[in-house]
C-alpha cells in the first residue's frame, strides 16, 4: 500500500490510540501518587490555586515572567502560533473536512508562513537556552531536546511541503512522521504540560498561598 | 527515568518505519498531465485559494477500461433520487457544482485513495501532487 496512505491512516490512528491511553495511564499515576497519606495537602481553600493557574495564562502577570521579558514574549508568541497554526490552517481543515465533515474559518496563507517563522525562531532560541542557561541546562533532559528539533522538523517541512520547495512527497511524509512523534510523545515527555498545566499550577499556588502564605511566583 | 523505555523504543520504531520504506516514499506520482482541459473553475466566480490541478480526460478515458466515463459523470436522477450516468448528457463539473472544491476533493482524491486501497495503479492523493505551483 501507498506509504503516504499508511502514514496519514493507521499510524495516525497508532499514535493517538497511544496518546490518548498514555495520558489516561499517566493521569491515573499521578492520582495514586496524590492520595499518598504521608504527604502534607494545602488546606481546603480554592482562591489561592485557581489564581495561580489564571495569572499563569496571562503573559507578565506573574513574578517569573516579569523578571524574564524576552523569554516571556517569545514563549508567549510561541504557544499562540503553535497552536493556532496547526488547527486553522486551511490545507488541515480541508483534510479535517475531507475525513469527517467538519469545517471551520481558516487563517490566511501569509500569515501562515509568518507564524512558521516565528515557531522556528522559537525553536532555536529554546534549545539554545536549554544549553547555556545553566538553571535550565540542570532540568533538561534528552526527550527536551527531542521535542524541539522534532517540533523544528514538523513545522519546517509543512512550510517547505506548502510552497513545494524540495522533493514533496519525502517532505510531506516527513511532516506527518514527525507530528505522530510529537503527539506520541505528549504523554511521556515535558509535552504532557498541555494535559497536566493547571493541576501542577493548581497545586504549587495553593502550596504557596495557604501554607507558606505567600504568593506563588 | 521510569518512562525512557517506551520512548526510546517508539523513536527507533519510527526511524526504522522511514528507513525501510526510503525507496517507496521516493517514488513519486511524476506522471506526466498534460492540462488539457479547463474542467476546473471555468464558470464560477470564486478565485481559487491553490494551484489549480491539471486533469488529463484522455488519460482517464483510457485507463479507467469499460464504463469509464460513467465513473466521473453523472446526473441526478429525479424519480429515484440518486445519481445516475447518462450518455450524451456528459458535463463539466462546474456546470452544476458549485461548491467545487468539495465535489472534486471527494470525486478525484476519494477514488484515487480507493483505488490505492484496491492496489491498483492510481492518480495521486497528496493535496500538492494535483495542487501542483
Amino acid at each position: 500500500m501507498d506509504f503516504y496512505e499508511i502514514v496519514r491512516g493507521p499510524l495516525a490512528m497508532i499514535a493517538f490510540a497511544i496518546f490518548i491511553f498514555g495520558s489516561c495511564y499517566r493521569l491515573i499515576s499521578f492520582y495514586q501518587k496524590g492520595t499518598n497519606p504521608k504527604l502534607l495537602y494545602p488546606k481546603e481553600n480554592l482562591t489561592n490555586g485557581f489564581k495561580a493557574v489564571f495569572l499563569g495564562l496571562i503573559p507578565f502577570a506573574t513574578r517569573f515572567m516579569r523578571e524574564r521579558p524576552v523569554f516571556t514574549l517569545i514563549t508567549t508568541l510561541f504557544h499562540i502560533c503553535a497552536i493556532i497554526l496547526p488547527v486553522f490552517l486551511l490545507a488541515h481543515i480541508v483534510l479535517w473536512f475531507e475525513s469527517y465533515g467538519f469545517n471551520w474559518g481558516n487563517i490566511p496563507d501569509n500569515m501562515a508562513d509568518a507564524m512558521v517563522f516565528f515557531v522556528l525562531f522559537a525553536c532555536i532560541f529554546f534549545f539554545i537556552r536549554r544549553l547555556i542557561v545553566p538553571e535550565v541546562k540542570m532540568v533538561s533532559k534528552t526527550s527536551d531536546y527531542l521535542i524541539l528539533i522534532a517540533l523544528f522538523v514538523t513545522f519546517l517541512s509543512g512550510f517547505l511541503a506548502f510552497h513545494q520547495i524540495g522533493p514533496y512527497r519525502p517532505i510531506l511524509i516527513l511532516h506527518i512522521l514527525s507530528s505522530e512523534l510529537l503527539i506520541v510523545m505528549i504523554p511521556f515527555s515535558k509535552l504532557m504540560h498541555m494535559i497536566v498545566y493547571p493541576f501542577s499550577r493548581y497545586y504549587m499556588g495553593a502550596d504557596y498561598g495557604n501554607v507558606l502564605k505567600q504568593s506563588d511566583w | 527515568m521510569k518512562h525512557r523505555l517506551p520512548r526510546i523504543i517508539i523513536f527507533l520504531l519510527t526511524l526504522l518505519i522511514i528507513l525501510s520504506l526510503l525507496p517507496n516514499i521516493f517514488a513519486q506520482d511524476n506522471n506526466e498531465v498534460k492540462p488539457d482541459s479547463t474542467l476546473f473553475y471555468s464558470s464560477i466566480l470564486e478565485t481559487p485559494k491553490r494551484a489549480v490541478p491539471a486533469f488529463d480526460h484522455t488519460l482517464h478515458e483510457d485507463s479507467l477500461g469499460e464504463n469509464s466515463c460513467a465513473k466521473c459523470h453523472h446526473v441526478l436522477d429525479t424519480k429515484e433520487n440518486k445519481l445516475i450516468y447518462s450518455e450524451g448528457e456528459e458535463a463539466a463539473c462546474a456546470e452544476c457544482h458549485t461548491a467545487l472544491k468539495e465535489a472534486s476533493h471527494e470525486t478525484c482524491t476519494g477514488c484515487h485513495r480507493r483505488m490505492k486501497k484496491d492496489k491498483k495503479i492510481a492518480g495521486p492523493t497528496t493535496c500538492g501532487e494535483c495542487h501542483k505551483k
